[in-house]
């Protein structure tokens, strides 16, 4: 890629890829929008009651959602809205898609980025604890939790927490995102929310934490024989500042990579997650709409994810050249 | 999975964690041959039919003839979890050849013509790589139908990116190699230099890869069961998972035996996977 | 009308003694919370009959009339009708009513609803609307309806649920798919609305101006709880005050009955009758003897005790338990054909039937379905008869049902207060690819003639005699094996009082109070 640093070069490169983009955001379109028009079944008998309709009243329902237009039409159709910032109209919520899909979004960030503040936080401390003592009891453990959290399904883990503290201890809400009885204020009222996450935070963590120990760990037992921080504890410098200060500062890098490359799947964890606590969020808005057929609202949600996914990966990119001045973009 | 499994480690310190490794790795290889002989021994491990049905729904775990318990149905969970092992396998053995196949050959072809092909070849892998597998999996599961070739088709052909990546990397690093361009020069055909030549040498890291595919490929499929959407013909865990939501204060062992057994298998194939990641090459770094 | 009711009431009060009136009293004030399963799509009850946006409907608009408890059409904004001696002509005379922006409710409004809004977009609207040739509004209290046709189920098909009335200076000129008050409701009903935070919970709250007596609580608060357990969860907890039997998890039914704390019923209100449809497509199922055998395979009772957790009643018949006069004794499939595995045997045997194999479609959302599927599988094992379930996305199994694309199909069908509405469909004679009617190929004139006969009697004894007939042809035939009639439950705060003052239980929250 283009030699020379600095902002200029930064935005430079940051544009490029943003233009690269373009054609791959139009493929995800062009995929999602086909294997979805080819699929079985007919969206019409969906918006339709269970009941005998007239064979008019069915064509006159196809007709106002556009279905009675070929897949090549729809699909041009559905590209030129698009571009002009519009995903179609729910056919089951009779809304733009937009509005419905930006309703639920601020609850699912929610999640996902508390997710991954503490996935990260969590994940950062137990690695650094771990790799300090390579192979004492600790980092036995932090590995074998490691392992662990890489292996258990998230949304099995929110079942037995439900059970755990909501059914058997009582001590948390089992699902929903708030209490609907008190009408809480101030800070009565974060606490309730806080209460309402904690159960979905940890079932959707668990396996980020354990991905970020493992890497910190790693990361950090490779830098720490590097010559720098040989000459660093030379210099008199504390075990501790040593690992704190130049150890993490290098192993930033591989950790700032895997949250960023991992994102897509924070987003399927989350959908996974909502469902089992019922979190009214993006996630449980594609599972509902699954049902109803409802093909906007399912383009659209997989485009907007796609999207954030190619700009957290540039993100990462860029957040991992300005950490790495050796790097060259 | 770009959840890479670094291992890199140098010094004296590491060589312990080179055999802490090692053991894991065996620890993992164990797992896995339990659970392929418990799946191949199913119906002899099994003390009930897994589809067979009774009055006596939801005999708590330690019942006589049902050790841990039974479901609303009076179905035997311990005879399901064992049943459950063989799709499990199957989806996950197969996902993941299929995912590997199509990698090496996009990433083999990607790799060793360059040029315009390897452009749009990388283009595709992208495409599929930003596109939520799981979401879209859930999509097509749910409208194409969730019988055992469906799912094992559907996970593998969204599996494969990273495969494709690594095969690619590992052919141009080796395409410039001398002994490749000594086959050239002989006049050995492109299919052949891909194959028999180059393959066999990048072959290790991508059966590391292969061996972590397959744990994402069951806990995928599981996820898939758990929205009602695996093989409805056959007992799995995903699907047990499923039908226990709705009785989870009733019969807690519905939700828990079965996701042990998911955890345990999938934990199984990550083991084998990191221990075989350090033993191949220690500075390999898959993924990412 | 209301003054009598106070007068009524003072009476019994006073007849009753004072203390036990005062602890009998509907006091005012609170607020309740019924769970929903999923979020509705919209609030606009006239254009959809989907379960929870029906649900919210009910309590935001109001109709011509409504089925008290017994399932007796009462007038709501009709005050009176009248039909005419040909069974052709209905006349209705409404109250002084308003919408919740304050315009009163007119006949016109009550034109423009059926004929703008609920004749293309209501699915069971259109049931009546094909029968009806006019509606007028010769003055601004009057709505007459003029039918093709004698056609008894009309009135029952004009409730809320059927024909919500809207404003029509709010969606005149607009396409009523868009307008934004689906979002935003403005109806007639006892509530108003509030807010909808989408996904979470719709908020109503009491119009001080209903034009009957107004709503006791303050405000009534739909909230969303799609997961199964945690809606028994929240009402054990107090953030919830209703769980209808629509959502209600059966295995959690025992637990909360135990709870001092919660009240739980269990009735028979709409019938809603589940059976498996039997492709006779199938040479193999063409075979009278082999449906038979089917029947005696099936163990319908483990299927209600286990699949439905116990919310059922085996089925006694093709219509059901839910209309007397659809049911006869002598033909009753429990006696006719109890669960007898060795006499399905033979019967295949007699059939020449073995190794036989069978596809099993049904609607993937529905989780009783699949339960019973296993049972089924494992009945159907036992005679030598292997199940292929194949559990589809809805629009997938009415394509492949009607279309006849399926050996075995696990159905549920709602009277809506009829058999002639609901049921007569399934064994009528039909086209393939018709959907929602016959999907089984059994096609006998003699039924055809003696249901279509039964659908014009409005005289129920002669209408039995006619059913008698059909029930005896049905019995032997058996071209859909009927498994169980449905019972509604509703689990509730024990303090709640006034819930079920209706038929349907989604009606009537006006009547709902917090005792102290």
């Amino acid at each position: 890629m283009s030699a020379g640093r600095g902002t200029k070069a930064l935005g430079a490169y940051a544009l490029e890829r943003l233009v690269n983009a373009v054609p791959l955001v139009l493929g995800v379109i062009v995929v999602n929008f086909l294997l979805i028009s080819l699929a079985p079944g007919d969206p019409v008998t969906a918006l339709i009651g269970e009941f005998p309709a007239p064979p008019e009243y069915v064509e006159r329902v196809r007709a106002q959602y556009g279905l009675d237009q070929s897949v090549p039409e729809r699909l041009v159709r559905y590209l030129g809205s698009v571009v002009r910032g519009d995903l179609g109209f729910s056919f089951a919520n009779r809304q733009p898609v937009l509005d419905l899909v930006v309703q639920r979004l601020g609850r699912t960030m929610l999640l996902m980025l508390t997710t991954v503040v503490l996935a990260t936080f969590v994940g950062v401390v137990l690695g650094v604890w771990a790799a300090r003592r390579p192979n004492s009891a600790v980092d036995g453990g932090a590995t074998g939790f490691a392992l662990a959290g890489y292996s258990i399904p998230e949304f099995w883990l929110g079942q037995i927490l439900i059970l755990v503290f909501a059914v058997w201890l009582g001590w948390l809400p089992a699902g929903g995102f708030r209490s609907i009885r008190a009408e809480y204020v101030g800070l009565d009222a974060v606490w309730d929310q806080a209460r309402h996450m904690i159960l979905p935070v940890l079932a959707l963590s668990f396996r980020y934490m354990a991905i970020t120990t493992r890497l910190t760990r790693a990361s950090l037992l490779e830098v720490m024989n590097a010559d720098y921080i040989l000459a660093a504890r030379a210099r008199g410098l504390s075990e501790r500042r040593v690992l704190w200060e130049h150890g993490l500062r290098a192993a930033a890098l591989p950790i700032i990579t895997v949250i960023g490359y991992n994102f897509s799947f924070i987003v399927a964890g989350s959908a996974l997650v909502e469902t089992v606590f019922g979190w009214p969020g993006v996630g449980r808005l594609m599972y509902d709409s699954i049902f109803t057929r409802d093909y906007p609202v399912l383009l659209g949600i997989l485009l907007l994810v796609s999207i954030t996914v190619i700009l957290v990966n540039l993100v990462t990119d860029i957040a991992y050249a300005l950490a790495d001045p050796r790097v060259r973009y | 999975m770009a959840a890479s499994a670094p291992a890199a480690t140098v010094g004296a310190a590491a060589v312990w964690g080179q055999l802490m490794r090692q053991r894991r790795g065996l620890l993992g290889l164990a797992m896995i041959v339990v659970l392929a002989l418990v799946a191949i021994l199913a119906p002899w491990l099994a003390p009930h039919d897994p589809f067979s049905t009774s009055r006596n729904a939801f005999l708590p775990p330690g019942s006589a003839g049902h050790l841990l318990g039974t479901d609303h149905l009076g179905r035997d969970v311990l005879s399901g979890v064992i049943y459950g092992s063989r799709v499990s396998l199957i989806v996950g053995l197969a996902a993941a050849f299929t995912a590997t196949v199509i990698g090496i050959l996009v990433g083999a072809v990607s790799g060793f013509f360059g040029g315009l092909v390897d452009e749009i070849l990388m283009r595709i892998t992208e495409l599929f790589q930003i596109i939520p597998r799981f979401v879209l999996a859930l999509i097509v599961v749910a409208f194409f139908g969730s019988g055992l070739f469906n799912l094992i088709l559907v996970i593998g052909i969204l599996s494969w990116p990273q495969t494709a990546r690594l095969v690619r990397s590992q052919f141009l690093r080796h395409r410039t190699l001398p002994y490749v361009d000594a086959a050239r020069v002989l006049g050995m055909r492109p299919v052949r230099i891909i194959f028999r030549e180059i393959l066999p040498n990048v072959l290790a890291p991508v059966i590391v890869v292969a061996s972590l595919d397959i744990a994402q490929a069951i806990l995928l499929e599981a996820s898939l069961g758990f929205f009602g959407l695996g093989d409805p013909n056959l007992r799995s865990w995903g699907g047990m998972l499923n039908t226990a939501q709705g009785y989870v204060q009733r019969a807690w062992w519905m939700s828990v035996f079965p996701g042990v057994a998911i955890s345990l298998a999938v934990l199984g194939f990550n083991l084998f996977g990191d221990g075989l990641n350090d033993a191949t090459d220690p500075r390999l770094r898959s993924g990412s | 009308m209301r003054t009598p009711l106070v007068l009524l009431a003072l009476t019994l009060a006073w007849l009753f003694g004072h203390a036990l009136a005062q602890a009998e009293t509907p006091t005012p004030g609170g607020t309740a919370i019924v769970v929903l399963g999923s979020d509705p799509e919209h609030l606009n009850a006239a254009i959809s009959t989907g379960y929870p946006i029906g649900a919210v409907g009910a309590s935001l608009y109001s109709a011509l009339v409504y089925l008290d408890r017994d399932g007796v059409p009462r007038g709501e904004l009709a005050e009176s009708w009248t039909v005419s001696d040909d069974d052709r002509v209905y006349t209705f005379t409404l109250r002084p009513a308003t919408f919740h922006d304050g315009t009163p409710v007119t006949s016109a409004d009550v034109v423009f609803t059926m004929e703008e809004v609920l004749a293309p977009n209501h699915g069971r609207f259109l049931n009546a609307y094909r029968n009806i040739a006019s509606i007028t509004a010769p003055d601004d209290a009057t709505v007459v309806i003029e039918l093709t046709q004698p056609y008894a189920p009309l009135i029952n098909l004009l409730t809320v649920f059927e024909a919500p009335i809207l404003p029509k200076h709010v969606f005149e000129g607009t396409d009523p798919l868009t307008n934004p008050a689906n979002e935003a409701p403005i109806g007639s009903g006892p509530f108003r609305f509030v807010e909808w935070v989408r996904g979470e919970r719709v908020t109503l709250e009491r119009f001080e101006d209903y034009f009957l007596d107004n709503a006791l609580l303050d405000r009534l608060i739909y909230r969303v709880v799609p997961q199964d357990a945690a809606r028994s969860v929240a009402l054990e907890v107090g953030e919830a005050d209703v769980v209808w039997g629509f959502y209600m998890p059966p295995a959690d039914l025992d637990r909360l009955d135990a709870n001092p704390n919660i009240e739980v019923w269990k009735g028979l209100t709409i019938p809603s009758l589940y059976f498996v449809f039997v492709n006779t497509d199938n040479p193999a199922l063409d075979d009278v003897r082999v449906r038979q055998a089917l029947m005696f395979a099936i163990d319908r009772e483990q299927i209600v005790e286990q699949a439905q957790g116990g919310l059922g009643e085996v089925a006694g018949g093709p219509f059901g338990a839910g209309f007397a006069y659809a049911y006869d004794e002598a033909t009753d499939y429990r006696t006719l054909y109890p669960f007898d595995p060795e006499r399905a045997r033979e019967l295949l045997a007699e059939a020449g039937v073995g190794d036989l194999t069978l596809t099993f479609v049904y609607d993937s959302a529905r989780g009783a379905f699949a339960a019973a599927a296993e049972i089924m599988r494992d009945n159907l094992r036992q005679v030598g008869i292997t199940l292929n379930v194949q559990p589809v996305e809805r629009s997938v199994m009415v394509e492949r049902v009607y279309g006849r694309d399926y050996d075995l199909s696990m159905q549920s069908f709602t009277s809506s207060g009829d058999p002639a509405i609901g049921y007569h469909r399934i064994y009528l004679s039909a086209e393939r690819g018709a959907n929602f009617v016959n999907a089984t190929g059994y096609a006998n004139a003699e039924v055809d003639e003696l249901l279509n006969a039964a659908a014009g009697l409005a005289d129920r004894d002669a209408r039995a005699a006619a059913y008698t007939e059909v029930l005896a042809i049905l019995a032997n035939d058996v071209p859909t094996l009927a498994i169980f009639d449905e019972l509604s439950t509703q689990a509730a705060a024990a303090n709640l009082r006034g819930l079920l003052v209706r038929f349907d239980q989604r009606d009537g929250l006006e009547y709902a109070w917090l005792a102290p």
